[in-house]
C-alpha cells in the first residue's frame, strides 16, 4: 500500500464515520424538527464532508453536499422552521450522499439514481426559501404522479413493459373472461392549442372507459413547463398521452371515438392480441436476456448520464474490504484493566520462592512462557488504544496540499512530533478540528500572493508547522503558520457589525480573539468550499471542549499566528523513569529528564528567601525537593544521599531532588478522577507491575509551582 | 478513576418492605449503609498516599487495575485515628457512579431492615456528626445508625473541604 492510498483510506474512514453518525441524527430530526443542535451537527458533519470531498477530488460529492449544506444552513438560523417534508428531504437528500460516496470510493464514473432528481429538489427549495414569492416547487406536483410520467416516448410499443406491467397488476391472460378480448394502445399527441379546438383529452377517457377497462396510461409532459405566474391555462403542456385499454370493441370502434379527430398525427391506434403477450411472456420467462429489446430506458431527468439498476444501488465498493471489529471503549478499558492483574499475578508467581524452591525445569519453562505471553498480550492490548498521530498528521499533508493548490498559495507543511501517541478516540476526535484549522490557516493566515510574502520580507513559499508533543499532562497539537496573523481590529469591526461586541466597550486582544469561536462568526467575505460561513472555529471549539481540552491562539499581526490545542492525557503511555522518595515510589515523564546526577554540594546554593539552587554546568537551576513539595515525609532528605534529576521546560530547567532513581519503565497514565482537580503536581497515576499506584510528576505543575514563588 | 455505567438503576428496585443493609461498627458502634451501594469488601490493603488530599483521603488503591481513593471513615467522623489491623476493611461503596473505599474498623452481618425500624437520626447524643445520618434503626441486635455514603464522600463534598482547607492556608 502507497502513502497517498493509505491517505485515501483515512480519508473515506472518516466520510463513513462522518456518514453514519449523520444518519441517525437525521432521524432525530425528524422527530424533534427543530432542534438546532441536531440540524447543526448535522451541518457540521456535512461541511467536513464538503471539505473532505473536494479535497479529495471526490467532485460529484463535493456538488451535492455543497447545495445540501446552504439548504441546512438555512435552517441553522433561529426562527427557521423546519417542516417534515422538508426533514424528509434531508433524509433523501443524505441517502443521495451516501450513494454518491459509494460510487465514488468504488471508482465508477457515474450518478446514482435520483442524484439530478434530489440536487433539483433541494435548489428549489433553496429558492423558496431565499426567494419565497418567486417559485412555485414544480417538484411537488410532479412527485406524486412521477411514475407515470415521460419526457420521452418510444414509438414503438413496449410489449415487455406492458407485460410487467400486466403481471404486476395481477392481469391474468389465460382468464376465459377476457378471452376475447384486445389490447389496444392508443397514442394521443397533443399540440399547444388542443384546448382552443376543443380537443378535451379527458372526454376520450370517459368514451373509452365505456368500451373497456384503460389498464394504464403515461403522459408525457412537455419538459418546459413554466412556472405558475407565468402558466397559462389555455396552452396544454401534455405532448402526449398513451394508454392501454382492454376490450372486446372492434378496433372500428375505438376509432369511432375519435371520429373527429382531423389531423392523424393525432392519434395512433395500435391493437395487440392477447396471445402477442402470452407469446412473448413465455418467451421472456425461457429466454430473458434477448427479449430487452428497445427498452430505452427512460430517465426522469435527462441529465443523468445512465440508469443504474436499482440493486447496484445497494452495492458498495467490495473491493479491499478491511475487516474492522468497532469495539466500545469502555470495553478496551475493562479489558486493560484485566491485563493490569494478570500481569500481576504473573509476576507474583514468577516471583515467589516457593515455587522458585520447588527447582522443577519444566515448571520454570512454562513459567517462562507465561511470562513470556503475558508481555506480549500487554503491549498488544496497549497498542490497541494508543495511536501515533502519524496517520492523522499525514492526511494533513494531503488537505493542505489540495488547499493550497485551490487557492494558489504555495505552501508548505513541516510535521514534527508525528511518533506521539495518543488515545485512538482523541486521534478520531482530532481530524475534524485539525482539517479546519489547517484550513483556516492557508485560506486566511498566509498572505494571498507571493509578493505580498517577499515584501513583508518573508520567503515566496508559505510555511506552517504541525506538531505534536507530550508536555506535562497535556497533549499539545500546534499549529503554526507565518502568514498575516489575526488583525484584530477587523475582528472587532466585524463583531460589533454582528452585534457579538458592545461599542463602546473595551476589549483586549485576547478578548477579540476569543470572538473568533463563536458561532457563526466568519470574517471571510466569501464562502468558499474551503473555509468560511464561520463554522469553522466554533466547531473546532466544540469538538476540543469534548475531548476535555483547550484552544489558544497566539498571533501577532504580520507575523504569523499559532493555534494550540491542549488536551488531557485521559490514557496515554508515557515513558517513565522510576523513582524512589523515601519509600514512596514516583514516575518522571523521561521526555522532560536532561539528565541525572549525584549533586557536589559545594555547587548547592541556598539563597535566603528564595530556595536552594545548584550550578549545573554554569547554569543556576533551582532545586525542587519532592519529598516537601508533596508533603510524602518530613525528614529532610541530605543531598549526599540524595539523587538529583535535571527537567527541562520551556520556561526555565529545573532539579528535582529524588532519593534513588530505580528504574526506567512505559506506563499507562491513569487519571486520578475525583481527586485530580486538587493536585497540580501530579498529572496522574500508573500501576506498577508490581501492583502498587505509582504518582506520575506533572512536571508543568511543578514549573508552575515553582514560578508562584513557593518554594522557598 | 472507576465509574459504574449500569449498576445505578439496580438502586431504584424496592421488592419488600424490609430493606438489606451491610452493617460495620466505628469505634464500637454499629453503622450501616444499603447493601446496593455495596461494591465489595475487601480487606486492608497498601495504598499509595496522595498529596494535598484532605485529611481523611489516606490515598487512593489499585483495586484489580482500578484506581480507587479510600478514605477513613474515622477520621471523617472526628474521632481518633486507629490503627489498621487484620479486621480493619475496606467497604468499596458506590457514590454517583464512582468507586470509593470505605475504610472501617470491622465489617458485620447483612441486616435486614424494615421501615418500621427506623427513626430520624437523633439530633444529639452521639459520637459524630448527625450530618452523615440518614436514619436510626432499632433492631433485635441493639441501635444501627444508618449512613449516608453520599454525605460523607461525594465529588461535592470532597471540592468544599479543599476549598475550606485552601481558604485555611
Amino acid at each position: 500500500m502507497n502513502k497517498n492510498d493509505r491517505v485515501m483510506e483515512i480519508f473515506l474512514d472518516e466520510c463513513k464515520e462522518i456518514l453514519s453518525e449523520i444518519a441517525p441524527k437525521l432521524l432525530n430530526l425528524e422527530e424533534t424538527p427543530n432542534d438546532k443542535h441536531i440540524i447543526n451537527d448535522i451541518f457540521r458533519g456535512i461541511h467536513t464532508l464538503k471539505g473532505n470531498a473536494n479535497s479529495f477530488g471526490f467532485t460529484k460529492l463535493g456538488g451535492f453536499v455543497h447545495y445540501f449544506e446552504d439548504l441546512l444552513s438555512i435552517y441553522r438560523k433561529e426562527g427557521m422552521v423546519l417542516e417534515k417534508n422538508e426533514a424528509d428531504l434531508f433524509i433523501r437528500a443524505f441517502d443521495i450522499v451516501e450513494n454518491v460516496f459509494a460510487y465514488e470510493e468504488a471508482g465508477r464514473n457515474e450518478y446514482p439514481q435520483n442524484y439530478d432528481k434530489i440536487l433539483n429538489e433541494i435548489k428549489v427549495a433553496l429558492a423558496i426559501e431565499l426567494n419565497p414569492q418567486e417559485i412555485i416547487p414544480v417538484v411537488d406536483i410532479l412527485e406524486d404522479i412521477s411514475p407515470y410520467i415521460k419526457y420521452e416516448h418510444n414509438e414503438k410499443i413496449n410489449i415487455e413493459e406492458l407485460s410487467d406491467m400486466l403481471k404486476k397488476s395481477g392481469f391474468n391472460y389465460e382468464d376465459k373472461a377476457i378471452e376475447n378480448q384486445k389490447i389496444y394502445n392508443i397514442v394521443m399527441n397533443l399540440d399547444h392549442d388542443i384546448y382552443l379546438r376543443g380537443y378535451n383529452h379527458q372526454i376520450f377517457f370517459r368514451l373509452l372507459k365505456e368500451l373497456g377497462e384503460i389498464l394504464f396510461s403515461y403522459y408525457v409532459i412537455d419538459e418546459n413547463v413554466p412556472y405558475l405566474d407565468d402558466f397559462n391555462t389555455e396552452v396544454s403542456f401534455v405532448k402526449q398521452i398513451s394508454l392501454y385499454l382492454l376490450s372486446d370493441a372492434d378496433e372500428m370502434d375505438i376509432q369511432d371515438v375519435f371520429e373527429f379527430i382531423a389531423e392523424e398525427h393525432e392519434i395512433s391506434i395500435t391493437t395487440i392480441t392477447l396471445n402477442d403477450i402470452q407469446n412473448i411472456m413465455q418467451k421472456k420467462e425461457t429466454r430473458p436476456k434477448e427479449l430487452i429489446h428497445e427498452t430505452k430506458v427512460i430517465v426522469e431527468n435527462k441529465s443523468s448520464p445512465a440508469v443504474i439498476p436499482t440493486e447496484e444501488l445497494f452495492v458498495k465498493s467490495t473491493d479491499k474490504v478491511k475487516s474492522t471489529i468497532r469495539v466500545e471503549s469502555i470495553k478496551l478499558d475493562e479489558l486493560f484493566d484485566s491485563i493490569g492483574e494478570l500481569v500481576i499475578a504473573q509476576s507474583y508467581i514468577s516471583q515467589n520462592e516457593q515455587i522458585h524452591a520447588l527447582n522443577n525445569n519444566e515448571l520454570n519453562q512454562y513459567l517462562d512462557m507465561l511470562g513470556k505471553s503475558t508481555r506480549l498480550i500487554q503491549s498488544k492490548v496497549m497498542g490497541l488504544r494508543m495511536v501515533a498521530i502519524k496517520d492523522t498528521f499525514l492526511k494533513m499533508k494531503r488537505v493542505v496540499r489540495d488547499v493550497s493548490i485551490k487557492t494558489g498559495k504555495e505552501i508548505e507543511l513541516i510535521l514534527s512530533g508525528e511518533d506521539t501517541e495518543v488515545d485512538k478516540t482523541m486521534v478520531d476526535k482530532l481530524s475534524e478540528p485539525l482539517i479546519h484549522l489547517l484550513r483556516n490557516s492557508v485560506d486566511h493566515g498566509i498572505e494571498p500572493s507571493a509578493e505580498q510574502r517577499v515584501s513583508a520580507g518573508k520567503e515566496s513559499i508559505g510555511n506552517i508547522w504541525l506538531s505534536a508533543s507530550h508536555r506535562g499532562s497535556s497533549f499539545v497539537i500546534e499549529i503554526r503558520d507565518d502568514g498575516r496573523g489575526i488583525d484584530t481590529k477587523i475582528i472587532l469591526q466585524k463583531a460589533l457589525e454582528k452585534g457579538i461586541a458592545k461599542a463602546g466597550v473595551y476589549y483586549t486582544d485576547d478578548e477579540i480573539i476569543d470572538f473568533l469561536f463563536l458561532a457563526g462568526f466568519s470574517t471571510a467575505s466569501t464562502i468558499t468550499d474551503i473555509s468560511g460561513r464561520g463554522v469553522g472555529l466554533d466547531a473546532v471549539k466544540q469538538s476540543i471542549e469534548e475531548l476535555r481540552g483547550k484552544i489558544t491562539v497566539e498571533t501577532e499581526f504580520g507575523i504569523g499566528s499559532i493555534f494550540r490545542i491542549i488536551l488531557p492525557l485521559t490514557l496515554a503511555i508515557i515513558d517513565g523513569l522510576t523513582v524512589k522518595v523515601g519509600d514512596e515510589v514516583l514516575i518522571v515523564p523521561i521526555l522532560s529528564v536532561v539528565e541525572s546526577f549525584s549533586p557536589i554540594l559545594s555547587n548547592i546554593h541556598h539563597v535566603k528567601g528564595r530556595g536552594e539552587f545548584i550550578n549545573f554546568r554554569g547554569e543556576i537551576l533551582p532545586i525542587v525537593r519532592l519529598n516537601q513539595l508533596l508533603n510524602l515525609s518530613q525528614e529532610i532528605i541530605p543531598f549526599e544521599k540524595s539523587t538529583l534529576i535535571c527537567i527541562d521546560h520551556d520556561r526555565g530547567r529545573y532539579v528535582l531532588q529524588v532519593s534513588e532513581l530505580t528504574g526506567r519503565q512505559q506506563v499507562v497514565i491513569k487519571s486520578l478522577g475525583l481527586l485530580s482537580n486538587n493536585i497540580k503536581e501530579i498529572s496522574g497515576v500508573a500501576i506498577l507491575g508490581t501492583g502498587h499506584i505509582a504518582l506520575i510528576l506533572n512536571i508543568e505543575g511543578i514549573r508552575d509551582y515553582l514560578d508562584s514563588g513557593a518554594n522557598t | 478513576m472507576a465509574t459504574l455505567q449500569k449498576k445505578t438503576d439496580k438502586k431504584k428496585v424496592n421488592v419488600s418492605s424490609a430493606e438489606k443493609y451491610l452493617s460495620f461498627e466505628i469505634n464500637e458502634e454499629m453503622y450501616a449503609i444499603e447493601i446496593l451501594d455495596v461494591k465489595e469488601i475487601i480487606a486492608m490493603m497498601k495504598f499509595t498516599k496522595v498529596p494535598k488530599m484532605p485529611f481523611f483521603v489516606k490515598g487512593v488503591i489499585n483495586l484489580r487495575g482500578l484506581v480507587i481513593p479510600i478514605i477513613d471513615i474515622r477520621l471523617k467522623f472526628e474521632l481518633q485515628e486507629l490503627a489498621y489491623n487484620e479486621r480493619t476493611t475496606i467497604i468499596i461503596g458506590i457514590v454517583d457512579e464512582n468507586l470509593i473505599g470505605f475504610i472501617v474498623d470491622r465489617t458485620a452481618d447483612v441486616l435486614n431492615i424494615s421501615q418500621s425500624e427506623m427513626a430520624p437520626p437523633p439530633k444529639f447524643g452521639t459520637a459524630i456528626d448527625t450530618g452523615f445520618l440518614k436514619y436510626m434503626a432499632k433492631t433485635s441486635n441493639g441501635v444501627v445508625m444508618i449512613v449516608d455514603l453520599k454525605k460523607i464522600f461525594s465529588e461535592a463534598e470532597l471540592h468544599n473541604v479543599i476549598e475550606i482547607e485552601k481558604n485555611k492556608g
